[in-house]
């Protein structure tokens, strides 16, 4: 088995074109996320600058270094009002000011977290008592969850996670992966079917269910390296080209992931969706090969796949609450997974409100399943026909 | 006139290429429908109300028009005004359940009605501040502010490209072919001219297919009003009707089919794969439009995206980022079609040479 499966991957990664098509792509990802993040000429100044201003009030948070950050705002504010000379980290004071007010707004919204999370609580046990009044079951589940997702959550400590906005924010980097596995996938089986390899194949001891094994091990394992390949690059250069600290702070310090129902640190979050998005790399890896071992044509693979991918992704944009369901099964919500942790997003299953990641991840592991015998079932048909 | 006949047939029946384009055809019309109706939030009783006021006070937007339009606001805030004051009536229990249900069923009635005439005096309005003028656009933006790229025409081009020439090269027939004696100098010859004539058949026919089914669904009146009166072609300084802005529109997108099916034509006599030539089209296609999304550079690189897209060849100003570019100008367009018309051309001498060459070393 394990020389069969050495085989299947030495035959996806032996492809050169697959290997120059990754590594082109993955230099497009590196450029395109260097431009999209260094949009403007004065970038690095501006960089440097928050950055700075940052680390007066970075750490745990005291009142004195919150002051010291407003004393600085307004220092910047009076000198500008006055047309004072004083020494700034940008050429005007009123620069200095508009980076200072901005963090003092973020460090606000971190100190009154505790508090807002209070309220929101609070709103939650009036609907309960209002809720148990019209005997709502499901209502009364939902504001129970609230109630216990959002316990004891408080944020200690301040730290500059600018960075981590726009890389959790970021999502080209997985159409490109898609482009490159359905590239390496679509000759799995179609390309012996091309060659006249498979019938051959599949008529031997080996070639029935364990060549068929070696295959989607191989395809599933291309597709977990050419995803850690581009997640890894990813952080990588977010993290050289913008300020990522405090990777233990709670995942709700960021500012889209307030009321995220998750409560993990910011580091374990980055595995836990990237993980999330290789499963979800994964999937469309599977599905791929699904199109291989029904069409002749590897080419055709390609085709129908893109067609799918596209679909699937127009889906997402268009009608991500219309077609709730369909949107379950979708991989391209595991791709684009940290959407799904910015809010509290709960679906009715059988009047039990359950986490749509949890829902999404399940359905998804059923469906993977579900095609693996699919395209064992196939294959065994083949081999039986080549048999016979 | 027989190899292209030949050709033809084998494309369209032997390979099942008539098949495909149908099945594809059939997908990007729903894809549109879809869009269309969800573009339209109105209820179909409130649409038509909306249309018939669209109707009435279609065009130039004077004084006397407004005076009247003003005059239907003030008629649908008073119905507003007077459901709320019997809501009031109710709470302060003034008036009867019965007497309340009653009257709020009629003001339910014009619910439908108010909610077109609202959605007329928004168009009313936005015409009045940006002096265009009052016309139902509705399907026109559908048809006109589309920024994405058509897969169904670009999977047909592709796989015509494949079906008709890769294939043949990828099993080695060509070789075959290209021995005989009409195949030296007919056979590429014709295949070139069918993707041509097919390409430009298709992008046509998918423009003249998408502006009947909107016409079809919602109506696209008003043709003959300059561009500026669809939203997001205010600022457009090119002076030109909205049905010819269209059917330009289809032009450039044929014109970018055109050069789609040669660029995968000379992709896959390089590499002889089918499954090659169709990735790097895609690819080539695809990865410009997503990278330089709403910048001015797409308009100006060799690619097809830009024209494919079409919409940022008449929107005034292009946002890059928080910045905006002025629009691309009528000379700057000629200039460049002018450019990718003579890489066309290099491309199809290079492809055939190349071809030609190993056919003379065989």
């Amino acid at each position: 088995m394990k020389a069969l499966i050495s085989g299947e991957l030495k035959k996806i990664f032996s492809k050169k074109i697959v290997i120059i098509v990754a590594g082109l792509l993955l230099l497009i990802n590196v450029f395109n996320i260097y431009y999209s993040v260094v949009d403007s000429s004065d970038y690095w100044l501006l960089k440097e600058a928050e950055d700075k201003i940052c680390s007066i009030a970075e750490g745990e948070i005291t009142e004195c270094k919150v002051k010291e950050l407003v004393d600085y705002r307004d220092k910047m504010f009076n000198a500008n009002e006055n047309n004072e000379k004083i020494e700034t980290i940008l050429e005007t004071p009123l620069s200095d000011y508009y980076i200072a007010e901005r963090i003092v707004g973020k460090l606000t919204a971190i100190y009154n977290y505790a508090s807002s999370i209070e309220r929101l609580k609070e709103d939650v046990l009036i609907q309960k008592d209002i809720l148990d009044s019209k005997n709502n079951p499901y209502l009364i589940r939902v504001n129970e969850k609230i109630e216990n997702v959002y316990t004891q959550r408080q944020i200690t400590s301040f730290y500059n996670t600018t960075g981590y906005e726009k890389f959790f924010s970021y999502n080209f980097s997985s159409f490109l992966i898609i482009l490159v596995v359905i590239l390496g996938v679509s000759t799995l089986f179609s390309g012996e079917k091309e060659a006249g390899m498979l019938q051959l194949n599949l008529s031997t001891v080996n070639g029935r269910i364990k060549l068929t094994a070696a295959k989607l091990i191989a395809c599933a394992v291309f597709s977990v390296t050419m995803g850690l390949l581009f997640y890894i690059s990813d952080y990588i250069v977010f993290s050289n080209i913008t300020t990522m600290n405090g990777l233990n702070l709670p995942i709700y310090s960021l500012d889209s992931f307030s009321y995220s129902p998750v409560s993990l640190s910011i580091g374990a979050f980055v595995f836990f969706t990237t993980a999330i998005k290789i499963f979800g790399v994964v999937y469309i890896a599977i599905i791929a090969a699904l199109f291989s071992s029904v069409l002749n044509r590897s080419y055709i693979v390609l085709a129908v796949s893109f067609v799918y991918v596209f679909g699937l992704m127009y889906i997402t944009a268009y009608s991500a609450e219309t077609m709730l369901y369909i949107n379950l099964i979708n991989p391209i919500n595991l791709l684009t997974c940290t959407k799904m942790f910015e809010t509290f997003n709960v679906v009715d299953i059988f009047k039990y409100p359950i986490f749509r990641y949890s829902i999404s991840l399940i359905t998804s592991s059923f469906f993977i399943s579900l095609i693996l015998l699919v395209v064992f079932v196939l294959n065994n048909k083949s081999s039986k026909k080549v048999i016979k | 006139m027989t190899v292209l006949r030949q050709e033809s047939y084998k494309l369209f029946v032997k390979r099942g290429f008539l098949f495909l384009v149908l099945l594809l055809l059939v997908f990007d019309l729903t894809v549109t429908a879809v869009d269309l109706k969800a573009s339209v939030t109105l209820t179909q009783p409130s649409f038509l109300v909306y249309k018939e006021y669209i109707e009435k006070y279609k065009g130039e937007v004077t004084d006397e028009k407004m005076q009247q339009i003003n005059d239907i606001r003030i008629e649908t805030e008073l119905i507003y005004e007077n459901k709320q004051k019997i809501q009031e009536k109710y709470k302060n229990n003034s008036i009867s359940r019965r007497e309340y249900e009653e009257k709020i069923a009629e003001f339910n009635k014009y619910e439908s009605k108010t909610e077109g005439i609202n959605a007329f005096l928004s168009v009313a309005d936005t015409a009045w501040l940006n002096e265009t003028q009052i016309m139902d656009n509705t399907g026109w933006n559908v048809l006109l502010n589309d920024s994405s790229i058509d897969l169904a025409t670009v999977i047909i081009v592709i796989s015509l490209v494949i079906l008709l020439c890769i294939y043949d090269i990828e099993t080695g027939i060509d070789y075959m072919k290209l021995s005989t004696v009409k195949g030296k100098s007919i056979l590429l010859k014709s295949q070139l001219t069918i993707i041509i004539s097919f390409s430009v058949f298709i992008g046509l026919f998918v423009s003249l297919a998408k502006y009947l089914l909107v016409d079809l669904m919602y109506g696209l009146d008003s043709s003959s009003f300059s561009l500026q009166n669809i939203a997001g072609f205010e600022q457009a300084t090119k002076d030109i009707s909205i049905l010819s802005a269209y059917a330009l529109l289809g032009a450039i997108k044929t014109f970018g089919l055109i050069f789609l099916g040669i660029i995968t034509f000379t992709i896959g006599i390089f590499l002889s794969s089918s499954l090659y030539s169709a990735f790097f089209s895609f690819a080539l296609t695809y990865l410009p439009a997503y990278i330089l999304r709403d910048k001015r550079l797409l308009y100006f690189l060799p690619f097809p995206s830009a024209m494919l897209i079409g919409k940022g060849w008449f929107v005034s100003l292009i946002s890059e980022g928080d910045t905006y570019f002025a629009e691309i100008s009528t000379n700057e367009m000629i200039g460049y079609f002018l450019l990718m018309s003579l890489v066309i051309v290099l491309l199809i001498i290079v492809s055939m040479r190349y071809k030609l060459k190993g056919r003379t070393k065989l």
